[in-house]
């Protein structure tokens, strides 16, 4: 019995000896990894490690119009229905310039752009020429300080970042994935191109406002029907159903290197003559599509060349429009995710295998699909398309990558809402209000409110994949107000004399004397100044015919006024004082920055008609408008997670820069002393 | 009794080696279940350190790549030497390739974020671009193509304003293809301190190979 016992003991200290070698060699694998050792700490600790921060960007929330807390409690957002019990939500106020570069900038630095440097998408330099912009807002170089990424990703945390402005050159350097920084300079930053058919009408009557010659060859190419042998058989793969007619009407559409050819039939299903389907081949053998006006292809493989790279990738067709004379408006969808455009480069089809093909926003900019009545349309499924992916991405990158912080955007809200097509009609401060029936206002409302519902399903996905340590964030870089007049302000200065310019015989384009030219305006906000000339490079001037000449400039743009005696002008501030009263950075300044009312919006333009307002086909706006009393520029900002009110409705609206400060102390983060923003105190229980 | 005992120790000797191989079994699939659920590409081992490498004493850290860390910062310097291991010379050049194009396409000329009727294009001015370099270190096929320009205050390459200059930085790659390594460097100095090139041109694949592998 003795020896029994005894034996029992060994048997025990054997299995325990075992045992341990067994948890501690388990334990060495799980101390290995970052982000378990952040949730067993976190198990322990009365502070969110994780974060999945969703910025989409122009998500307009206000008390007034965009409700859309009112909306959620009426049961239409269920998921940010969600968010606002388990937390606390309110406004947030963008600062100037309200657009996306510099706000990204602000939010994710809690920064004011005097700080980190980025005022403006395109901004130029002292010492260089005007004709080119010296930095870019969208890419992480311009930038002067840290993102808040790279204070977590210090702090050890493994990091994602799916579509952030700014992101790009990556800067995350060993743990964490940079996907695709739109706009950022980096990579091989693949998009959609509508290919349409050339005629002198169409160009007459897009390069008005479309600006052709500089936008159109890029986001819109206009290619003429092509001469290139393609026959169609009935046999093998190369079929297709019914009696049609072939009138040898071939396009050709290259594209990064490949080609895509397009074939004008005519089904014979009615007495008509002309043509109503479009086949798509990648070899001019198989028909991979044959699409009616409206209808989408399924995603092909296709191979893309760039830099003498090889990069595989998608394509998927649409026919926007096509005439019974032969007119052709084809859209070409582009997967918008490679191995090139994401850091580490392996990642990219990691996320692909569980995504498909990235659709990342929808249309452009400028925006392309504004011309046509049946570009709306094509709008909104391809916004459907993009707000699908993204919704997939948040459960593939928790699948994948499970990072400790996600932080995602997704740029169609702002599309939407810049577009022709909605706020204008939606928005009572607009004139176009009244133009639309209230039958057809409650139909794009409706449409309005979808693109709201799909924003929620991404929220829901968050959620979905959220546990207790994870602190959830929803905010957005500004709104967006109507558009009803432009402001050519380059015809106005051209009038005075202070532009010279000679217009090009072959484009029939304005190009700019900078040598004899004296004042221009410059995007996004920007008037130049120099009494000797802006060019070749510009420099600042100073003495008094510089600040006679800027006084005259000042006093012309506050003489300004519309035909119904409106003045776009809000204020003109010299460059001296831009940091005080704008939070601009002087350096990164023109002589003079203007912002607008809302309704207006600046303009770089020399028409030949000489006009300085006019009616822009976009409805929506957002630049350089002074939003603290622009609630329509205004942002959504909820937050939830351990140690944050729930149901808390935020008594004030707070700045984009207080919600890096207010996420980090949430998280029991270090504050960089750099940071300008506030902690919103309400917010914690 | 003694039958007894006997049949005692059998039945613990086998009772042990099964136990054994139960443990043994879930050693194997109970550390693979809990390692495969984590992050498949970002997370790295705890360092240790390697002294004087060229001259400096640098963190080492391994990723599960089979990719080794050694990094160095000193406030002046900031190295990043990443060891890619079991690389054929063709898969180093077209990894190294890869890159190169990667890390040349922020400096190509582009169209701008905002277009405008005037501001459509931008590009890096010339004396901002960075410069390549390329040399042979030895006869055995070792060979370093750098980069050297600016970064900007977050270590990220592309400062094409004197104000975002606040690093000299050298990008490139070393091919060893004796020990079928590719080494990606990041060598980051502070203005003042421009030792870029003596540093690019100081490293070799045998030293970091004995110095590693110790």
């Amino acid at each position: 019995m003795k020896q029994c016992k005894k034996q029992s003991m060994i048997l025990i200290v054997f299995f325990g000896i075992i045992l341990s070698v067994f948890l501690s060699g388990c334990a060495q694998k799980l101390a290995e990894n970052s982000e378990f050792t952040e949730n067993q700490k976190s198990a322990e600790s009365i502070y969110p490690q994780r974060l999945d921060w969703f910025i989409p960007d122009g998500m307009r929330a206000d008390p007034d119009t965009f409700t859309i807390y009112v909306w959620a409690q009426e049961g239409k957002l269920p998921n940010i229905k969600r968010m606002m019990d388990q937390g606390s939500y309110g406004y947030a106020i963008p600062v100037y310039p309200s657009h996306t570069p510099v706000n990204f900038a602000a939010l994710l630095t809690g920064t004011y752009p005097k700080t980190n440097g980025v005022a403006d998408g395109p901004m130029r330099i002292e010492g260089q020429t005007l004709a080119k912009p010296a930095v870019a807002g969208f890419s992480s170089s311009a930038r002067k300080v840290p993102a808040i990424w790279t204070t977590l990703e210090n702090s050890g945390k493994s990091v994602v970042l799916l579509s952030i402005p700014g992101s790009t050159p990556p800067e995350l350097k060993r743990n964490g994935i940079t996907i695709r920084g739109r706009w950022g300079g980096w990579g091989a930053d693949f998009h959609p191109i509508i290919f349409e058919k050339k005629s002198v009408d169409q160009r007459k009557k897009l390069a008005r406002n479309a600006k052709l010659f500089f936008l159109g060859l890029e986001l819109t190419k206009f290619v003429d029907p092509s001469n290139t042998s393609w026959t169609i058989t009935e046999n093998g793969d190369n079929t297709i159903t019914g009696i049609y007619r072939d009138k040898g009407i071939t396009i050709d559409m290259p594209l990064y290197g490949a080609t895509i050819y397009a074939k004008m039939i005519d089904t014979i299903d009615n007495e008509k003559d002309g043509y109503d389907t479009v086949l798509f081949s990648l070899d001019k053998k198989n028909i991979v599509a044959a699409l009616r006006q409206g209808e989408w292809s399924e995603w092909y493989p296709i191979t893309f060349t760039w830099n003498n790279k090889t990069v595989p990738s998608h394509v998927k067709f649409t026919v926007i429009k096509i005439d019974d004379d032969g007119f052709y408006r084809i859209r070409v969808l582009v997967d918008t995710l490679n191995q090139y455009i994401v850091e580490p480069q392996e990642a990219a089809n990691q996320l692909e295998k569980e995504t498909g093909p990235m659709v990342d926003f929808v249309d452009n900019f400028p925006p392309q699909l504004i011309y046509y009545p049946e570009d709306k349309q094509t709008f909104m499924q391809e916004s459907k398309m993009s707000f699908e992916w993204h919704a997939r991405a948040v459960d593939a990158i928790y699948k994948e990558f499970r990072p400790d912080v996600f932080i995602h955007d997704i740029y169609s809200p702002n599309q939407m809402l810049t577009s022709r097509w909605w706020l204008g009609y939606i928005d009572p401060e607009s004139h176009r209000y009244n133009d639309v029936s209230d039958a057809e206002r409650e139909q794009l409302w409706a449409e309005t409110k979808d693109m709201y519902l799909d924003l929620d399903n991404i929220v829901g996905k968050m959620l979905d994949n959220a546990d207790e340590n994870m602190l959830i964030v929803l905010s957005s870089d500004h709104g967006a107000v109507p558009l009803d007049r432009s402001v050519k302000l380059n015809n106005l200065f051209a009038q005075k004399g202070w532009i010279n310019y000679t217009i090009d015989p072959q484009t029939s384009e304005h190009i700019i004397d900078w040598t004899h030219s004296k004042v221009v305006f410059l995007k996004m906000d920007n008037i130049y100044i120099n009494p000797n000339g802006l060019g070749p490079n510009w420099t600042r001037g100073s003495g008094p015919a510089y600040e006679q000449l800027r006084k005259q400039v000042i006093k012309t743009l506050e003489d300004l006024r519309d035909s119904d005696g409106t003045k776009p002008l809000a204020a003109a501030v010299k460059w001296e004082d831009v940091k005080e009263f704008m939070d601009l950075p002087p350096d990164r300044s023109g002589d003079l920055v203007i912002a607008n009312i809302a309704g207006y919006g600046w303009d770089e333009e020399i028409s030949p008609d000489g006009r300085i307002f006019d009616s822009p086909l976009e409805s929506g706006y957002k630049q350089a408008i002074f939003a603290n009393n622009t609630k329509g520029l205004w942002t959504p900002f909820i937050i939830m997670g351990k140690g944050i009110k729930k149901g808390h409705a935020i008594t004030e609206p707070i700045s984009v820069v207080d919600q890096t400060p207010t996420i980090l102390y949430a998280m029991n983060q270090t504050i960089p002393s750099y940071i300008e923003g506030k902690v919103i105190n309400e917010v914690f229980e | 009794m003694k039958y007894s005992s006997n049949k005692k120790k059998r039945f613990m000797s086998v009772s042990l080696v099964w136990m054994g191989l139960l443990i043994g079994l879930l050693l194997v699939t109970g550390c693979q279940y809990l390692e495969s659920s984590f992050p498949k590409i970002v997370s790295t081992t705890p360092a240790n350190t390697v002294e004087n490498v060229f001259g400096y004493v640098f963190n080492v850290s391994q990723s599960k790549f089979n990719q080794t860390y050694l990094e160095y910062d000193d406030g002046k310097e900031i190295i990043t030497l990443k060891i890619i291991r079991d690389v054929d010379l063709d898969i180093a050049e077209t990894i190294s390739s890869d890159r190169i194009v990667l890390f040349r396409s922020i400096f190509e000329p582009k169209r701008v974020d905002y277009p405008g009727q005037y501001t459509r294009t931008i590009e890096c001015p010339e004396e901002f671009k960075p410069k390549y370099y390329e040399f042979n270190n030895t006869t055995v096929g070792e060979r370093t193509k750098y980069f050297v320009g600016y970064a900007n205050v977050n270590k990220v390459a592309g400062a094409c304003t004197a104000d975002l200059i606040y690093y000299n930085y050298a990008y490139g790659f070393m091919s060893c293809p004796q020990e079928r390594w590719l080494i990606e460097i990041e060598y980051y100095s502070i203005l003042e301190f421009n030792k870029t090139q003596m540093f690019m041109k100081s490293l070799d694949c045998t030293t970091l190979h004995n110095s590693t592998t110790q």
